[in-house]
């Protein structure tokens, strides 16, 4: 027991005092040189046992669930609607000469909350009746909120489906349809090229830009860095008119190039670059740091520690976050709008010509107005909103583990290189024996 | 094999931990280029909006120059008369009639992301809060989920569902019932539902789940400890709520709408769809079309090309520079109330 201070415990180390080696009996504690200390008292071991409370005439306290549905709370809340349905029915349809959707509505709900009131206080006492109150007025809030944007969800797939139905609209574009052609011709297959050849570009310009400059943000820090995320902070607050203005400005008037694919690409990169970085940059400060420590004690320089540990930990959550700014670059309308142009053409060449993008498209197609053509317009925000979803959907599952939380493939695949090392090191082994 | 451990021990003064310290001659080649590689990769987005600020500043001079105060103080925004002989002011050429004037755009941004904002933070905040403190676990996964999907959704589709379905309906049933209570600014012509009083709603819906999902992260940072003090001493679910969750995330709030409003106040399309695109008069009633700074920009510039002079472009830079200097201006004053928030607001697009 004399190997220096590993054998004892890492506080008496850093307290600089012996630990104390015996603690079953009581007094103060006793070190193990002998010595002892008087201030650290305590009793001998007993078992520690809560006093028996003495109900005096009290009933025995009953544990409160905070969070538990009773059945006289359902019954409370479907009497409550029953009376304030009937009511309502009565005052509009009967009793009174009141009409209107929207006076129903709110006398409905007035109703309601004073029919439910009533009808908790029958049990309760008033903290909890207002507790009830309080919780239907946020649930019926946030109702609300989930149904309107719920309904702009099932709105614009309902007002658009008929066009998607028909395999026309993916292959054709719009050049040789007419106002009044059939949902069985035309189609948007243009704006679809251009979305792609667009957000492509925007792509391959901000993914490696956005990933490096996050590794600066989280890896190197210091006074620049600080800056650096100042800007990109306010970068997210630009608003994306002024990044079309921006690349209009530059590539148009002071370039006098042409509205081209390329030019809204640049814009749409301009928008998706300080998002890319900041979901990036939380991304990588989710990287333990001991794994950046463990690489280092193993002798890696940086750039092994970031290429070979941070990154490939980070991997998931670097996908997911590409994937938000595609999300968000491919919904962009505005900075398309200034630099894309429009055209119902197939346009393959990013460089020259106008290039329409999905959002674009889905804009200019319900301005005109025309039944067939809004109709068409629709289709296409239902099917830009779908793409949209459909990446989300792919950002949560990709981006659902944690940072350095492998995948059952990858695992395996993890297992195997390990089996496979071990057969190595056995192989040299038994060379040298 | 004590004395292999021997040899291997580290010098007595103990090397920095950290990949950030390590010394200077510890460096390796690629090291140095890796440093120099990072540095460069972050200076470009500060670079990227360097170069912004100085072409839209350079683009919007001749303006700031022929408009003055006059930009900020003149109701009426016209290219001018393209047939007319051009007119010269302070040494720059605009066409006949051209008068560049700011106030009511700036009036109807102002005015529809305050009332969307004033719509938005009840909703968001107590959806947030019935996320995270009502429901059951397995449901707050998901509705998690769908609201920062919600946050996704294009602001054209917002747009279009707000021109051809919401906007019509509010004006046949909401807007009449309001208009019929004769309040003196809630009641006018409704229309079909195009104007200031839609737009601040669309503009409400699209900023709800940025606003919520900012707040839900928030009420979840809540220690337990606190809430479980509060409900030890009898407090009810609400009275939790009111007195231990809300205190605590007050500013947190506060930031979450600012980010919300940055984002209310440079919407484009949706604004420039349901709007109504007045120009060069002030809303008279709730549901009087008007037009944003944002949505100007982008109904005006291809007629802004017609100019000769370049004069409509510059203004529209001038515009563009208004609109960039507000929106950065709440982003950072939002930023700034709430330091200690911004590391755990999520990352969910723009303006956040």
């Amino acid at each position: 027991m004399s190997n220096g201070p590993d054998a004892r415990g890492l506080a008496s180390v850093l307290l600089g005092r012996p630990e104390p080696q015996e603690r079953l009996d009581g007094g103060s504690v006793r070190f193990e040189d002998g010595s002892s200390d008087p201030t650290i008292e305590f009793g001998p071991t007993r078992r520690t046992v809560v006093p028996r409370r003495a109900h005096v005439g009290l009933p025995p306290p009953v544990r409160r669930r905070t969070r538990q549905v009773t059945s006289s709370d359902v019954y409370n809340l479907l009497g409550a609607l029953l009376v304030s349905l009937c009511t309502t029915y009565l005052l509009f349809g009967v009793l009174a000469s009141f009409s209107g959707l929207i006076g129903f509505v709110i006398v409905f709900y007035v109703i309601f909350l004073v029919a439910y009131a009533v009808l908790v206080s029958i049990n309760e006492r008033g903290p909890t009746v207002r507790d009830k109150i309080m919780t239907s007025v946020l649930y019926s809030t946030a109702m609300l909120a989930l149904g309107a944007l719920s309904w702009v969800i099932l709105s614009t797939v309902w007002r658009g489906h008929r066009p998607l139905g028909h395999l026309n609209f993916y292959t054709q574009d719009l050049s040789t349809t007419g106002n009044f052609a059939p949902r069985s011709k035309g189609g948007a297959a243009h704006a679809l090229v251009g979305t792609l050849w667009q957000v492509g570009i925007a792509l391959v310009l901000t993914v490696p830009l956005g990933i490096t400059c996050a590794v600066f943000l989280s890896e190197v820090g210091g006074p620049v860095a600080r800056l650096v995320r100042t800007v990109v902070e306010a970068m997210t607050a630009l608003p994306s008119i002024v990044a079309g203005l921006f690349i209009y400005i530059t590539w148009i008037v002071t370039l006098h190039e042409g509205h081209s694919g390329l030019a809204a690409a640049l814009a749409i990169s301009v928008t998706m670059l300080p998002i890319m970085i900041r979901a990036a940059d939380v991304v990588l400060r989710l990287v333990p740091g001991n794994l950046r420590e463990a690489s280092c004690a193993l002798g890696a320089p940086t750039w092994r520690t970031v290429w070979h540990v941070i990154l490939p930990t980070a991997r998931s959550g670097l996908t997911t976050s590409v994937i938000l700014a595609v999300a968000w670059g491919i919904g962009e309308t505005a900075p398309v709008l200034l630099t894309a142009g429009y055209t119902t053409y197939m346009n393959t060449n990013p460089l020259r010509g106008p290039m329409v993008s999905l959002p674009l498209a889905a804009y200019e197609l319900v301005k005109t107005g025309i039944k067939t053509m809004v109709e068409r317009g629709f289709a296409v925000a239902a099917f830009l909103l779908l793409v949209v979803i459909v990446l989300f959907a792919i950002a949560r599952i990709v981006g659902g583990r944690g940072p350095g939380q492998l995948s059952k493939m990858q695992r395996r695949r993890a297992v195997r290189a390990s089996r496979r090392d071990a057969q190595r090191f056995a192989v040299a082994d038994g060379g040298r024996a | 094999m004590a004395s292999v451990l021997e040899e291997r021990r580290e010098p007595a003064v103990a090397p920095s931990l950290s990949a950030r310290s390590r010394r200077r001659s510890e460096l390796t080649g690629p090291d140095r280029a890796l440093g120099a590689a990072l540095t460069v990769a972050g200076l470009i987005p500060t670079l990227a909006l360097a170069f912004l600020a100085y072409q839209m500043v350079k683009e919007a001079y001749p303006a700031i120059i022929f408009n003055g105060w006059h930009f900020f103080t003149s109701k009426t925004f016209t290219i001018g008369n393209l047939y007319a002989p051009i007119q010269h002011k302070r040494g720059y050429a605009a066409p006949h009639g051209a008068s560049y004037g700011v106030l009511p755009l700036l009036v109807g941004t102002l005015l529809s992301s305050v009332f969307a904002l004033i719509l938005a933070v009840p909703v968001s905040v107590a959806g947030a809060i019935l996320l995270v403190e009502k429901l059951p676990q397995r449901i707050q996964g998901t509705l998690g989920i769908f609201l920062e999907l919600l946050a996704g959704i294009p602001s054209v589709v917002f747009g279009l569902w707000g021109v051809y379905t919401f906007g019509p309906l509010l004006s046949r049933t909401v807007y009449k019932w309001v208009d019929s209570l004769g309040i003196p600014w809630l009641s006018g012509h409704t229309g079909a539902g195009e104007g200031l009083a839609t737009a601040s709603v669309v503009l409400a819906v699209m900023i709800i789940p940025i606003i919520a999902s900012i707040t839900r992260e928030l009420v979840r940072s809540v220690p337990t400890v606190a809430k479980e003090g509060a409900v030890a001493l009898g407090l009810t679910p609400s009275e939790t709520v009111r007195y231990v969750t809300i205190p605590y995330v007050r500013t947190g709030i506060i930031a979450a709408a600012v980010l919300g409003w940055a984002r209310a106040l440079g919407e484009t399309i949706a604004v420039l769809i349901i709007s109504g695109n007045a120009l060069n008069i002030y809303p008279h009633s709730i549901f009087a079309p008007f037009s944003t700074m944002a949505a100007t920009i982008a109904a005006f510039l291809d007629s802004a090309l017609t100019d000769p002079t370049g004069m409509a472009v510059h203004a529209l830079a001038q515009v563009g520079l208004v609109l960039l200097a507000v929106t950065i201006l709440t982003n950072f004053g939002g930023r700034l109330l709430t330091r200690r928030f911004a590391d755990q607001a999520l990352p969910v697009g723009r303006g956040v």
